[in-house]
């Protein structure tokens, strides 16, 4: 091997491990904060309008939001004074006192008792302008004949979800739990943070029993021996109009009527009765 | 050469750069998207009917907010002008690759596979890449002038008395070698093993003769060969020059002739000549190296002056050409093929001939 080409390569090599932390330190960037925006909207754009103003609608479900923002978007509210219709869906948990007056809601869907917690004089700002009909909350098992009793759940797995605002995933079903009282282990409870995640655990027969209004394909076609239904029905779920734009109840209440029958139809197992529900 | 190695070193610095930086910013964007994502994909997907359907809408809404993402640098300057995400995929099923995440969803995982393409500031590269270039050239030029004063002072305090001692020692330690010296002025490149050894095992005098060799032009196995050759002066008419121990001269033609002929006599053992006295030239003499010019091609001068008889002056004007070129080429080892004289006691004139024996002569290649 020649000296002379040895040793050039030796230099070259300790020359650049010298100069190796500089080219990393060098290198070294740090990134400049990026603000992801939320995920649980969707915005669209008012047709001919020249307003400035943003109708902002709050759901708890994204059921077709896409659908449903357009519609307003093109012809509900176009040539009115707004600019942007937005769809949110967060979890109710993330609703506040503070948001409801701040994002100032053009029209929500909630319950009454809910919309109570975060604003006792709701009334002062919004209306109920349709209800959906109450409809029927069930339990769902794999086994035929099912009673409940603290008996019958021993060493059940139950699946619920974990959100606490949800009366037929966790207010109704947790509140009849209970009243079978003691017998019933924590460890039985498992949380889900989205119904499809509880209803695929439960068909994939992770667990023996979970609460539902028959959300889902398979359950809609569950055999009625194996449900029961819970003792409590559900209360009034309705869509509160900001009075600020009381003027747009008529075609709204229209469209919601359309969009909730379906809702209902693709969603729940329960015959229901469309009561228009103005308060 | 060198140029090479200026250039070869900044391409490596350049690429280093920008692959370093550009690893950096993407690790850097994995770190925000691992920590950031699931705050806002998981909200979304609590109220969400079909999860799937809805990570995938994510997946192109949230490709707005990655684009042109820039980065704050230590140094002034950023190397990296800019990163954006060409494609995130959100999904529940596993995905592979090396710019993926994933994150919990109650029961479940879901998972992330970014794509991003980064934007240099490549102007900016090309800068730093020079800059370090520079410094390191700086630190390879200081290790090998390091590296030379070292092998100076190995040499160096050493008086001359003990210089044959001081080689013996060297020599046998190996580490000073008397060829580092030709090496450094790049007359040799690339020995072999074998001729490192044959090198070293060279004495002094071959020493002397491959160092002459080498300058004259041989490349090292020719060289190795004349040092280890015999101490002979042959004659190479046809090429118009002498080669002594293996290392050829080149001589012009009228001083290579008159050697020749110097050479031609004593090979054939005859006296030594005395110069001819001033104003009686040596017709004889003076045909006879006609001839041999018109043989070999000589100045029509030469032979016209000869044909007027072999003159004393041209003959020393000749041989101090002669003594010149030889000592340029050989030095100190010049004058071993040189002339010796004596003067004639009677004439006061001098005669010359060859120093060499007749023995390691010859006259033809």
């Amino acid at each position: 091997m020649p000296r002379n080409f040895v040793f050039t390569i030796l230099r070259l090599l300790i020359a650049s491990l010298v100069l190796l932390p500089a080219m990393v330190f060098l290198s070294q960037q740090t990134i400049e904060p990026v603000v992801l925006k939320e995920q649980y909207s969707y915005s669209c754009k008012v047709k001919n309008t020249s307003g400035k103003k943003h109708f902002h609608i709050y759901m708890p479900t994204n059921w077709q939001v896409e659908e449903f923002a357009q519609t307003l978007c093109d012809s509900l509210l176009a040539k009115q004074s707004f600019e942007i219709v937005t769809v949110s869906w967060q979890p109710r948990e993330m609703l506040s006192t503070e948001q409801l007056l701040s994002d100032n809601y053009a029209l929500f869907l909630n319950r009454d008792y809910a919309l109570s917690g975060l604003l006792p004089n709701w009334d002062d700002f919004y209306t109920a302008i349709l209800s959906l009909p109450s409809y029927q909350i069930s339990w769902f098992s794999h086994q035929d004949n099912m009673q409940l009793s603290a008996n019958s759940l021993k060493n059940k797995r139950i699946g619920l979800l974990e959100d606490k605002r949800s009366e037929s995933g966790y207010l109704a079903p947790m509140s009849e739990l209970k009243q079978f009282g003691h017998g019933l282990d924590n460890a039985q409870l498992v949380f889900y943070p989205n119904r499809e995640s509880l209803v695929n655990d439960f068909l994939a027969e992770k667990l023996d029993i979970i609460p539902s209004v028959g959300h889902h394909g398979q359950l809609k076609r569950w055999p009625a021996s194996k449900t029961q239904p819970l003792k409590h029905v559900s209360s009034t779920l309705s869509w509160y109009l900001n009075d600020q734009y009381a003027d747009l109840a008529p075609p709204l209440v229209t469209y919601l009527q359309q969009y909730q029958s379906r809702l209902l139809k693709v969603h729940t197992t329960h015959p229901y009765s469309l009561d228009k529900g103005l308060r | 050469m060198n140029y090479l190695k200026v250039l070869v070193l900044f391409l490596i610095i350049f690429v280093g750069l920008i692959y370093l930086s550009g690893q950096n910013a993407k690790q850097q964007l994995m770190m925000t998207l691992a920590e950031q994502l699931p705050q806002v994909v998981n909200p979304s997907l609590n109220n969400a009917i079909d999860e799937n359907q809805e990570l995938s809408r994510m997946s192109h809404s949230l490709l707005d907010d990655l684009h042109d993402i820039t980065f704050v640098s230590k140094l002034p300057g950023d190397l990296v002008a800019s990163l954006t995400v060409t494609e995130l995929n959100l999904s529940k099923i596993q995905l592979s690759g090396s710019n993926t995440l994933n994150w919990q969803f109650g029961n479940h995982a879901l998972y992330a596979s970014i794509d991003s393409s980064v934007n240099f500031n490549y102007w900016l590269v090309a800068f730093w890449a020079g800059a370090f270039t520079a410094v390191g050239l700086l630190i390879d030029y200081m290790f090998k002038l390091i590296f030379m004063l070292q092998t100076n002072r190995q040499k160096v305090p050493i008086p001359d008395q003990v210089m044959t001692a001081e080689y013996k020692l060297s020599t046998a330690i190996e580490e000073s070698r008397w060829f580092d010296a030709l090496e450094q002025q790049g007359l040799i490149k690339g020995l072999t093993a074998q001729q490192e050894l044959q090198l070293a095992s060279l004495k002094e005098q071959q020493q002397c003769w491959f160092s002459i060799a080498l300058k004259q032009g041989l490349n090292i196995k020719q060289a190795l060969q004349a040092a280890e050759a015999d101490d002979a002066l042959c004659f190479d008419l046809a090429n118009q020059q002498v080669i002594i121990h293996g290392v050829p001269i080149r001589l012009s033609k009228t001083p290579l002739l008159y050697y020749f002929w110097y050479a031609k006599r004593k090979f054939e053992a005859e006296l030594a000549y005395l110069n001819p006295p001033q104003g009686k030239p040596d017709h004889k003499n003076g045909q006879q190296l006609a001839k041999l010019m018109r043989q070999y091609g000589g100045h029509q001068k030469a032979i016209r002056d000869l044909d007027e008889g072999l003159k004393g002056k041209t003959l020393d004007q000749n041989r101090n050409k002669i003594k010149t070129e030889l000592q340029r080429v050989l030095e100190g080892l010049a004058c071993d093929y040189l002339f010796d004289s004596e003067r004639d006691e009677r004439t006061a004139r001098y005669r010359y001939s060859l120093k060499l024996p007749a023995s390691k002569l010859k006259l033809g290649p």
